[in-house]
């Protein structure tokens, strides 16, 4: 542990003059400034649907709605098809609708869409439109029980999305990216640079272990991200949720140095490994789509620990019934974390041997 | 103290061997150096005795314990590396250089101050050592390896890039070091010191041991005394060299009875000289 200490005491002056952690820590005070004062706290589009019900059916529904106390948002009845259309050229976020009866009586929808249409959106209005027609028409008369239930996850997962400022909705996948990718280059070019001024040799013909010298590295990876994660959670989320989103990001740091630890027995030059760190950040920040929109979430999402963060974190810092995931996020992370660890300390050391003398 | 035999080593672990089956013994308390030419295989063979590289091939048996692959711990305490690249932190002060390596060990280390003094570089110990000339890096890097009180002590071209009041001063250090009973491996292509600071010296060359002995050994068995004449011929101050043996003799009688001697100077070969009639290359 003295041995660590020391190693850690000097990692720590040198770390402290490194540009990518000085970088770290610069952009972390920026993010933290943009997502307090620039980032407006609601991009929530209206959700606005343009419907033409030839078959009535909507009216009787919202009134009835309506008594149930639900407020009925952004959906505007027009009289014609065109009309439809012409409304979503003039917005570009509205969908239409079109609802009919075919010959048979049966009902029959239609929605318009734009090419950029939120995904979410739709898939809602989708369900939303099975659950209506079981209710009002037969031949189903009462609706299935479990469709119901399917709709109302939904709903309410987007409900409760609405009530969340959007700048501070951001600030796990800020977290994720400044933390985890840029404290990946800092590995990296803290190793680097023991490998360009050789230092690494002369520590190597002293007492003092290898698996010391990446302990020690992991050390000083973990205390910028202490000060990185501070700089940006407290301003904007307060002390609630700090201790468990605070663990969380640690395990995904320990992951993502482990990587760098990986990446830098390798290169000699942290730019030299550019495109594997661009290739991992595109990895890692992927999940941020399902954070955003929930309803896109497939499994093998899940395999990117990066997933795990994002939605610790988010569970950490909006707390609802959702604690679970925070228990769940973190003995994930640290499964991921403790065989890269090791891995990565063996794979270093068998690599820097392997270097010679050159 | 130590004894190698059959060493080979490959960085591609094939038959391209940069150490090509040496043997050598070095007494304790001795200066033992290897001379050759740049990629000879000096740094290679300091690399497999001071554990920085495995030990692939051959045996090496330290105080008569066979080493295994790596060294352990016991032997990093005792031993002192200086490197041929200056390898110093450049963002730490040249005192914090030394204070980190000292507490790297189980055993008592010198103070960093006296270290300092001692290669010149008092004055300066509170400066970033990034700031410091190459040479004065090198005299770093150099003190650097005496922290541990090494008894084993293991330098690559100690002197190389060095201005010659410098190089003294390191010379005398080494010689000074060995007074109290530290066994030296050195390495150099530069044959003045090896003739100075060597008690034996391995002419090595393609990661082969050509000759082993005494500098003034060698200089016997392999060199001729020479006399370097100069005289005067049509006004102008001319030199020639010329053999003493026996045989040759009357050559230099008769040079002399026919020219203008002005000065006479006996000489041994070089060490290089002898490297070169060897191997067939120089040092450079
Ligand atoms: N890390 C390395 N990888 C591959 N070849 C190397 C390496 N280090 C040295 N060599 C080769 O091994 C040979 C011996 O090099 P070296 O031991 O450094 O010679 P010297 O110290 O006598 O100049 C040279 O041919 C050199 O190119
Ligand atoms: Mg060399």
């Amino acid at each position: 542990m003295k041995r660590v200490l020391n190693l850690y005491k000097k990692d720590m002056i040198l770390g402290v003059k490194d540009v990518f952690i000085l970088l770290e820590i610069a952009f972390s005070v920026i993010m933290m400034l943009l997502i307090l004062l620039v980032v407006p706290k609601s991009i929530e589009q209206e959700d606005t649907v343009f419907i033409y019900d030839k078959t009535g059916m909507t009216a009787r529904l919202g009134a009835e709605m309506h008594e149930g106390n639900m407020q009925m948002n952004g959906q505007i009845f027009v009289d014609s098809r065109e009309a439809v259309v012409e409304g979503m050229i003039e917005n570009k976020s509205a969908v239409g609708l079109i609802i009919e009866k075919d010959p048979r009586g049966k009902f029959r929808t239609e929605l318009l869409t734009q090419p950029y249409s939120n995904a979410a959106q739709l898939n809602y209005l989708e369900v939303v439109l099975e659950d209506i027609f079981s209710v009002f028409s037969p031949p189903f008369g009462a609706y299935p029980q479990d469709v119901y239930r399917s709709v109302s996850v939904i709903a309410l997962q987007d409900n409760q999305r609405d009530s969340i400022p959007f700048n501070r909705m951001l600030l796990p996948i800020v977290i994720v990216t400044m933390i985890g990718i840029v404290g990946l280059f800092a590995m990296i070019s803290m190793i680097a640079q023991e490998k360009v001024d050789d230092t690494i040799r002369a520590y190597r013909v002293a007492p003092s272990s290898i698996y010391a010298f990446i302990a020690s590295k992991h050390l000083v990876m973990l205390t910028i991200s202490i000060v990185t994660f501070s700089v940006m959670y407290l301003p904007i989320i307060g002390l609630g949720g700090y201790l468990p989103a605070l663990l969380i990001t640690l395990l995904t740091v320990i992951i993502g140095s482990s990587l760098g630890i990986m990446l830098g027995s390798f290169y000699e030059e942290p730019m030299a490994s550019f495109g594997w760190v661009f290739l991992l950040m595109l990895l890692f920040t992927l999940p941020a789509i399902s954070l955003l929109a929930p309803v896109f979430s497939p499994d093998w999402l899940k395999i990117i620990p990066s997933y795990h963060t994002l939605f610790g974190l988010d569970a950490a810092m909006f707390p609802d019934n959702n604690t679970h995931i925070i228990g769940q996020s973190i003995l994930l992370l640290g499964a991921w974390a403790i065989p890269l660890v090791l891995i990565s300390a063996r794979m270093f050391r068998s690599q820097i041997r392997k270097g010679g003398i050159l | 103290m130590i004894e190698v035999s059959n060493l080979f080593h490959s960085y591609k672990k094939n038959e391209d061997y940069a150490v090509n089956d040496i043997s050598f013994r070095i007494e304790k308390g001795e200066i033992f150096g290897f001379l050759g030419p740049s990629g000879a295989g000096k740094s290679t063979t300091q690399g497999i005795l001071s554990g920085l590289l495995e030990l692939q091939k051959g045996d090496i048996l330290i105080e008569g314990q066979a080493r295994n692959a790596y060294p352990d711990k016991a032997f990093f305490n005792r031993i002192g590396v200086g490197f041929e690249r200056p390898n110093v932190y450049k963002k730490l002060s040249a005192y914090d250089n030394l204070k980190f390596h000292a507490a790297l060990y189980d055993v008592k280390t010198e103070d960093p101050k006296i270290l300092l003094d001692m290669v010149g570089l008092g004055e300066e110990g509170k400066k970033l050592a990034g700031e410091y000339s190459k040479g004065m890096m090198q005299r770093l890097g150099f003190a650097r390896s005496m922290i541990n009180h090494p008894d084993i002590w293991f330098l690559d071209e100690p002197t190389m890039g060095l201005d010659p009041s410098t190089g003294n001063k390191i010379k005398r250090i080494i010689r000074k070091r060995q007074s109290e009973g530290t066994t030296i491996f050195l390495t150099t292509h530069n044959m003045f010191v090896a003739d100075e600071l060597c008690d034996r010296v391995a002419f090595i060359v393609d990661g082969k041991i050509v000759a082993m002995d005494s500098p003034k050994n060698l200089k016997l068995k392999y060199g001729q005394p020479t006399v370097t004449i100069e005289y005067l011929e049509d006004g102008k101050l001319k030199s020639q060299v010329l053999g003493m043996k026996n045989n040759e003799k009357s050559v230099l009688e008769k040079f002399i009875a026919e020219h203008e001697v002005k000065t006479l100077h006996s000489g041994e070969p070089t060490l290089e000289e002898i490297f070169i009639k060897l191997t067939g290359r120089g040092l450079e």
